[in-house]
């Protein structure tokens, strides 16, 4: 695994207006980046983060049937009571998941190391399946990169695949929804709109502020026509604490991702995982934190169990220095984890987000930021495959 | 290869490309009214006005809205085309006449037939026209049996909505993040 500087095209801002890509510049900062690329062996990409994701993912995976039978784990990952069993019917029921984001700590060498699951409001995944295939093409066909070259991106692929494996089992049509102004999350839903277009999948969308509710609690868009199947990118834990959250569960709508994919989303899911496979060289120790935990140690990270973008993270280095994220995550309980530092390339700390589509290992995506935890500030770097 | 052999895009970019879903179809009956019902020997007078009246009670509340007459003309003919007042300061609206309706078999559920209003487009079909429902799904360019896939069957629900804006307040109250809660 190597950082290589590169000639950016000319022209790519303006091919990314073109393909609909409006958010490769967040507030006045570059998002995309292509001055650069990392670049793998095919034996790294396959043993040491293809197959760990589908490890891990099975492993996830084998921990939701266990966590929605037993209330005490429920209380661990703070799941709030009043949506437990219609969580846990989402899971009996078999409600299909459409994809998630594993990030990893990977630097060519040791085994990858789990952060955590996105894998309830994934992003980033538009410069992942398409943008950056689209650049390595480019840069193939303009001789900035050999021929040979190749990429572990087969996303949009299995996107597609899958929307159109699970269409039939959801009502129609399909919405897609988000908050209103962010400018990536509604390009992120967009893309996926359009992978279930490609699958042939009638689609609609909402702003997730739009949608309404009924008498008879059923979920609306703005021309009074009931919502039966919605994807959301917005917290799950966000709609249970908010005024429509308690008609979720007698609506009758089907989410993707579906209820019981907040459990994996939870960062209690790690404590979960390490306890039932100590030792495993994917996973760092963690534990859950207690009146009794003390103060947190060096060689140490305090993540809250539900948060987003890296924020609410407090991690200290062997040396006793601190790094804070702040943000507005406190209002859950917390989990600690073994710090693995991310490993640095030209002063870019460079973290792995491995995706998975419905189950399989899908692809990756690379953001580095400046500190060692990767927040929303932190930019997208295309990855290539080079033997 | 260890990606993709090709992406598209239809809505974000260019290139039109659609690889179909694959769904099952079911079998459908479609009549112009209870008399060619009656005659299809498949159900009984009673239940041909059933199903009629019952898509009859829908056609108003679930067909196609035009806020012009000519464009809903344009779509199901001269002269085929009624206005609809939507209450107090919501002006006129145009839909189409009923002109049949279909009734599908539900898989799973033995004699259980729902009905739909259908009306007939000159738009539909390669602008060949023929039958489709509230939703713009094409059923058939005739009456008599066909195959209709069964997302096209099901008839958009509607209810009235009491309230908005019950979501997205954690947005506003947890932003700053660059504005995105996901990630």
């Amino acid at each position: 695994m190597q950082r290589i500087a590169i000639a950016e095209r000319s022209d790519w801002r303006e091919t990314a207006t073109s393909l609909g890509f409006r958010f490769h510049t967040i507030a006045g900062e570059p998002y995309w980046v292509e001055d650069a690329y990392y670049a793998f062996s095919l034996r790294q990409i396959e043993d040491d983060l293809e197959d760990p994701t589908t490890e891990l993912h099975e492993m996830a995976m084998g921990l939701v049937g266990e966590i929605v039978q037993s209330e005490t784990l429920m209380d661990q990952l703070a799941v709030p009571a009043d949506y437990r069993d219609w969580i846990a019917e989402s899971w009996r029921r078999g409600e299909p998941h459409l994809y998630g984001r594993m990030d990893l700590a990977y630097d060519g060498r040791g085994p990858a190391k789990l952060f955590e699951l996105n894998y309830d409001t994934p992003t980033a995944l538009y410069e992942a399946a398409f943008f950056q295939w689209v650049w390595l093409e480019q840069q193939k066909q303009r001789g900035q990169l050999p021929d040979a070259a190749d990429q572990y991106n087969l996303i949009q692929d299995l996107l597609v695949e899958t929307f159109a494996t699970i269409a039939p089992d959801l009502p129609k049509p399909l919405y897609f929804s988000a908050v209103r102004d962010s400018l990536e999350d509604q390009g992120t839903v967009t893309y996926l709109r359009d992978c279930a277009q490609q699958a042939g999948i009638d689609t609609r969308s909402i702003a997730i502020e739009d949608i309404g509710l009924s008498a008879d609690s059923r979920f609306t868009d703005l021309d009074d026509f009931v919502i039966g199947a919605l994807f959301k990118l917005y917290p799950l834990e966000f709609l249970f604490a908010e005024r429509f959250g308690p008609a979720l569960p007698r609506s009758g709508i089907r989410l993707i991702e579906p209820p019981w994919k907040t459990l994996l989303s939870n960062k209690g899911i790690l404590p979960l995982l390490w306890q039932r496979h100590k030792g495993h060289p994917n996973l760092l120790e963690a534990y859950f934190e207690t009146a009794t935990s003390g103060a947190l140690e060096p060689g140490w990270v305090r993540k809250p169990m539900y948060s987003r973008e890296g924020a609410n993270i407090t991690l200290i280095l062997p040396d006793g220095s601190q790094h804070v994220a702040s943000g507005p995550y406190d209002d859950s309980p917390w989990i600690r984890q073994a710090l693995h530092p991310l490993p640095c390339y030209d002063g870019n700390y460079a973290v792995v987000g491995s995706w998975v589509v419905a189950d399989r290992a899908a692809g990756i995506g690379i953001r580095e930021d400046t500190t060692l935890i990767t927040r929303d500030t932190s930019r997208f770097v295309p990855h290539v495959i080079l033997d | 290869m260890k990606r993709s052999p090709s992406v598209r895009l239809l809505l974000m970019g260019t290139v039109p490309v659609l690889l179909t879903a694959c769904e099952a179809q079911d079998e459908a009956v479609l009549y112009k009214d209870v008399a060619e019902c009656v005659a299809g020997a498949r159900l009984t007078e009673d239940q041909c006005k059933a199903a009629f009246d019952n898509a009859k009670n829908e056609h108003q509340r679930v067909a196609p809205r035009y806020t012009s007459q000519a464009d809903c003309e344009t779509d199901f003919g001269a002269g085929k085309c009624q206005s609809i007042s939507q209450g107090a300061g919501a002006g006129m609206q145009f839909i189409p006449l009923m002109a049949a309706y279909a009734l599908g078999y539900y898989a799973g559920r033995p004699n259980y037939y729902q009905s739909q209003p259908l009306y007939y487009s000159y738009t539909s079909f390669g602008s060949s026209g023929g039958y489709v429902n509230s939703g713009g799904n094409q059923i058939s360019r005739s009456t008599g049996t066909a195959m209709v896939s069964r997302s096209a069957m099901e008839t958009p629900t509607r209810a009235v909505t009491m309230s908005r804006s019950g979501f997205g307040s954690s947005a506003s109250a947890k932003g700053g993040w660059g504005g995105s809660t996901s990630g």
